[in-house]
């Protein structure tokens, strides 16, 4: 088991190698010199010459890499074109809204998501059942803005009874960061819920025709303790599965939900840096957000191991 | 008789296929036909009648400069659906050459698929954003950008097939006849693993469709003289408080029509043959 540890721990290695030469690549991708795409628009001769200078950008391309992979292991991702702070500062100083809400997101859809699939798992066929399977079909096919306007119109403006923008900051105290984060977060966990609802949906049913439930119920347990104790637990490695990727969905995700609701996280700046083109720092967060994916699709294998006592890896 | 990956003879087409085909076939009639169907000119402006919520002379209002949002809607449709197709054609052609090739030979496996491994773990839609936005605005910059975040999954997919297929008894026979590895390839592996393909393909028009709203949402989609379904929402963005009918029927229209494509895509899946199953 801790050879299965190490070598999947191993396994980012070249996942991040490709990750990597993708996001450097992306300067070569753009028309013209990547000098001149780094330096932004305004920069003067000068300017774009230092920067070739720093970044050793006319010796060949794979020393180049090597050179920009050493500075971004030490935390180096280069500075911002815009405001010409240093991008990991500029991305951290952003990060807190962002992580916030991605994690309330995800709690948000496993809350409505997980008692909503067993009970159309209990329900098969019925109308429960039909309702909460189309929404687990229609909930991935709307656009997370509407879901996001929908909900300002709604207990923003028609009850006015929720913020509908800005993000107070943890110092704030918990109660104004939950008022606050409430309707991104319905927003942003809206497909990943559709998503949810039907995986346990779909793994509740397996579970539910086997026969250890079949003699749970002749014994006389209850309904809810066979759900809670013997189906729960099995349906388990799928749920862990779905939310794991579902939150490495949000990453992305928090783009569209920061503009919405004007929060300024990650997802903010990565918009502000596409209307200056600032490359740096569009290169800093899709390594960031990658590197989150790839370290929580880890921490997500890896629990397997806890969470099924059954799976053994040699 | 071979093996075959392809459709289920003599099934029944079910209820929500049919409803979604239908659907999805007139929202194409009524794009591409729109300059018959209307006489309203999608780019005329009237700065007398801005932001004015539905009514009968402009069924689903106007939006800042008075264009009317019904006539840039049909005509959006072409670009969304263009973009939609094309995403999907694009992303699952370079997906199956690099699956078939990956599942053909075992370095040429190691290498794209540690590739594209690298490639899933960039969230789509940043890498949508990043690319859109170094290579600069225009529809066909929009399709590259939303297609090269899809084509791991399709070549993933292909490979799969190809590593199935090409064990079965039939690929053995054409072999064994003399056939080279190109022409096993493209004559006997590809035909057998297209269905599962196409399927793919119709998820992909789907988020295709979806992602170019987001593009346009932040900014980097088509640009505002050739209206799409998203970038029509995005001038909506500054206005939602004041003219919420800019944002509402644009967007409920992607959300019904990635939804019956969507449903075409499971009522083909459930199709396939079924002495099948895809490998993990």
């Amino acid at each position: 088991m801790i050879r299965y540890f190490i070598t999947r721990m191993l396994s980012i290695i070249p996942v991040m190698g490709v990750v990597t030469a993708v996001v450097f690549g992306l300067t070569y991708l753009s028309p013209g010199d990547a000098a001149v795409v780094l330096a932004g628009d305004y920069a003067s001769p000068a300017q774009i010459a230092a920067i070739r200078e720093r970044l050793h950008l006319d010796a060949p391309i794979v020393p180049q890499y090597f050179h920009w992979l050493g500075s971004a292991l030490r935390g180096d991702l280069g500075n911002s074109i815009f405001s010409e702070q240093p991008v990991l500062a500029l991305i951290l100083s952003r990060v807190e809204p962002t992580i916030i809400l991605a994690i309330a997101a995800t709690l948000v859809s496993v809350i409505i998501a997980v008692p909503l699939g067993l009970l159309a798992a209990r329900r098969r066929g019925g109308i429960a059942d039909q309702l909460v399977s189309f929404f687990g079909i229609a909930g991935t096919a709307i656009p997370a803005f509407l879901i996001g306007y929908l909900l300002i119109f709604t207990f923003g403006v028609y009850f006015g009874s929720m913020p509908i923008s800005g993000f107070p900051g943890l110092e704030s105290g918990a109660w104004e960061v939950l008022r606050h984060v409430l309707l991104p977060a319905t927003m942003l966990g809206f497909a990943q819920t559709a998503l949810i609802t039907r995986i346990t949906r779909a793994s509740a049913i397996e579970v539910l025709n086997q026969d250890f439930i079949r003699v749970a119920r002749a014994k006389g347990l209850d309904e809810f303790t066979i759900i809670m104790r013997h189906c729960l637990r099995l349906i388990a490695v799928p749920l862990v599965t779905i939310v794991g990727m579902s939150f490495a969905y949000m990453l992305g995700g928090v783009v569209i939900t920061e503009t919405v609701f004007a929060i300024p996280g990650v997802g903010r700046l990565l918009v502000d840096s596409i209307q200056h083109k600032d490359v740096p720092v569009i290169q800093g967060v899709l390594l960031i957000s990658s590197f989150l994916y790839v370290l929580i699709n880890l921490l997500v294998d890896l629990s397997y191991l806890f969470i099924d006592p059954r799976i053994k890896y040699t | 008789m071979t093996f075959s990956l392809s459709w289920r003879k003599n099934r029944p087409v079910s209820t929500p296929l049919l409803v979604a085909s239908i659907f999805v076939l007139v929202v194409v009639f009524v794009s591409f036909l729109a300059p018959i169907l209307t006489s309203v000119d999608p780019l005329s402006m009237t700065p007398d009648a801005r932001l004015k919520p539905p009514s009968y002379s402009h069924l689903l209002g106007t939006d800042m400069f008075g264009r009317d949002i019904l006539a840039r809607v049909l005509y959006g449709g072409q670009i969304s659906l263009v973009i939609g197709l094309a995403t999907a054609a694009l992303a699952t052609t370079i997906g199956t050459i690099l699956g078939l090739v990956a599942g053909a030979g075992q370095l040429s496996d190691k290498i794209l698929m540690r590739i594209m491994d690298g490639m899933m773990a960039i969230p789509g839609i940043l890498l949508a954003i990043a690319l859109a936005t170094i290579f600069g605005g225009g529809v066909l910059t929009v399709i590259v950008a939303l297609a090269i975040p899809e084509v791991p999954g399709v070549a993933r997919l292909a490979r799969s097939l190809t590593l199935t297929l090409r064990e079965q008894v039939f690929v053995e026979a054409a072999r064994s006849y003399g056939a080279g590895p190109l022409r096993v390839l493209f004559k006997y592996i590809l035909p057998n693993a297209l269905a599962p393909i196409a399927v793919q393909a119709t998820y992909i028009c789907g988020v295709a469709i979806l992602y170019e709203a987001y593009l346009s949402f932040v900014g980097v989609g088509v640009p505002p003289e050739h209206p799409s379904w998203g970038n029509i929402v995005a001038e909506g963005r500054s206005f939602a408080l004041i003219a919420p009918h800019m944002i509402l029927y644009p967007s409920v229209l992607i959300a019904v029509v990635v939804l019956a494509i969507n449903l075409i895509g499971d009522g083909a899946r459930d199709m396939l043959d079924p002495r099948f199953t895809l490998p993990d």
